[in-house]
């Protein structure tokens, strides 16, 4: 299990990456890293949605609601501009912090 | 025939969404947003098998209580509390500064005609004060218990634009201010055009000076696309107006307070040493009045950051507010007994009881006595875990 510090810090980089996908809402994000953390990272609604809504806030992501297919309303966020600018700045501190873990470790480093 | 005690998804959804939405941090919009987030975990676990209720029930625990997701929500954003509780209170200050113009003659004019039919005597002013405030806590009051909630709901389509809130409070003040010059009993301007103009600004300062403010404050309640959104809230649950109540009562608390400590202000500036000389309307007494009334809007300006990053967020308790509010109360009616007891003029003598005998019969204490009354009705506990029994099937 992942500390609940680092689900916190973690949640930005993850939050705009899953969103870079494609438009999407937070049962869907909570579920979707679930699935790809087989797990081990679980997101509470409490955090969640106030991350979303400080990105929304900082305009990195935009809001719309919308009904699904089932009828459903459902809040749905995707990447703004400025929010792609600030997942390639989020991209290239993880890696950096990656690498440096991966150098310690003596695991072969990944290309930033 | 349908068994009563048969589980209501709907209603169970609907009653956990009007807990999340009283909380102070969660918006209607996001009380909406986490309904919609326990809506899809519901029909998951009822595919999954669950029955109805065990699906809801098991759902509201992963999401968590409202009390937990309301002080996350409050820890990112705690601007978003304060600005919630700023924007009632102003809002009932200004509507309240807009209706006693509004009334003021035409209420004294009507009792001044018709008082005499009265089965008591009272004074014309303590009349008027009692048939101004009247209305006004007994709107409170309906607000607060949830009785004229549909038409409490039309009132936020007033906040859901700048403009429109700007527009909607500089017509209703002029229609006050115009009320009150040149309607029935009207106050009369003094002499001269400059000191007119200056007479009229001063009359609206504190109403402008809150409407400015409202303007200043509404821009977050709408945030994004929600405010044009098809998919609105259309009815404000009772809870929520119950706490928008509850902190319009404190604001008045406070503005009451405030123009009283302004006004002794002013005196001790102006009057220094002989205190007692009657007030007169000058240029520069009403530029300083308008000067002083402005402050608490500096003040608030100033303090936005601090509030930004403010940490406590949760109220205050309940047993605090019983010391709290009969002190803010006591200060308040001190001060105007002292006020009025500063302008009974020299060579008069005016003993304790007579004073006490005069503020008694003049009614203002209503007003005062009312706020308190409301707000230590509506002060929730919030030491106190609010009980989810409405989950319960």
């Amino acid at each position: 299990m992942i500390s609940k510090d680092l689900v916190a810090a973690s949640a930005r980089p993850l939050i705009l990456s899953l969103l870079s996908g494609g438009e999407s809402y937070g049962y869907e994000l909570t579920r979707r890293v679930r699935e790809l953390s087989q797990g081990n990272l679980e997101w509470s609604d409490g955090m969640l949605y106030p991350v979303l809504h400080r990105l929304e806030r900082e305009e990195l992501v935009v809001s719309e609601w919308k009904q699904s297919d089932t009828g459903r309303e459902r809040k749905y966020y995707r990447l703004s501009s400025g929010g792609r600018r600030s997942l390639q700045a989020e991209r290239q501190q993880w890696l950096t912090v990656h690498n440096t873990l991966c150098k310690l470790w003596k695991i072969k480093t990944v290309s930033i | 025939m349908e068994d009563k005690n048969r589980f209501d998804l709907e209603k169970a959804l609907r009653a956990w969404r009007e807990d999340c939405a009283s909380r102070p941090g969660i918006s209607l919009e996001d009380a909406k947003e986490l309904e919609s987030d326990l809506r899809e975990r519901v029909a998951d676990l009822q595919q999954q098998g669950l029955n109805e209720a065990d699906a809801f029930q098991e759902a509201a625990r992963q999401v968590g209580s409202p009390g937990v997701l309301a002080r996350e929500f409050a820890r990112e954003n705690p601007w978003a509390v304060w600005h919630d509780r700023l924007i009632w209170m102003v809002v009932a200050g200004f509507a309240v500064s807009v209706w006693r113009f509004m009334s003021y003659g035409t209420i004294s004019s009507i009792l001044s005609t018709f008082g005499v039919l009265l089965p008591f005597h009272f004074s014309t002013g303590a009349l008027v004060t009692l048939a101004g405030n009247l209305p006004v806590l007994a709107l409170a009051v309906l607000l607060a218990t949830g009785k004229i909630a549909k038409l409490a709901g039309r009132f936020d389509y007033f906040l859901q634009s700048r403009q429109r809130f700007a527009f909607t409070g500089m017509g209703l003040l002029a229609v006050g201010v115009l009320l009150r010059v040149f309607g029935p009993n009207p106050l009369l301007p003094p002499e001269g055009l400059g000191l007119t103009i200056l007479y009229l600004l001063s009359l609206s300062a504190w109403p402008l000076v809150l409407l400015s403010f409202g303007v200043f404050l509404i821009r977050p309640i709408s945030s994004g696309e929600s405010a044009r959104s098809r998919f609105q809230m259309v009815t404000v649950p009772s809870a929520v107006w119950r706490e928008r109540v509850c902190w319009m009562s404190l604001g008045g608390l406070m503005l009451g307070l405030w123009q009283v400590v302004s006004g002794l202000g002013i005196r001790a500036v102006f009057y220094p040493g002989n205190i007692n000389k009657p007030l007169n309307m000058g240029p520069l007494l009403l530029s300083v009045l308008l000067v002083v009334q402005l402050s608490p809007f500096i003040i608030l300006v100033l303090l936005r950051q601090r509030m930004r990053k403010g940490k406590n967020i949760a109220g205050v308790g309940r047993r605090r507010l019983f010391i709290i509010i009969p002190t803010l109360l006591c200060a308040w009616i001190g001060l105007n007994l002292w006020s009025s007891y500063l302008s009974v003029p020299q060579g008069f003598t005016l003993s304790l009881p007579a004073l006490l005998t005069s503020y008694l019969s003049t009614f203002h204490w209503f007003w005062q006595f009312s706020l308190a009354a409301l707000l230590l009705w509506l002060a929730p506990s919030r030491s106190g875990q609010r009980q989810h029994s409405e989950f319960a099937k």
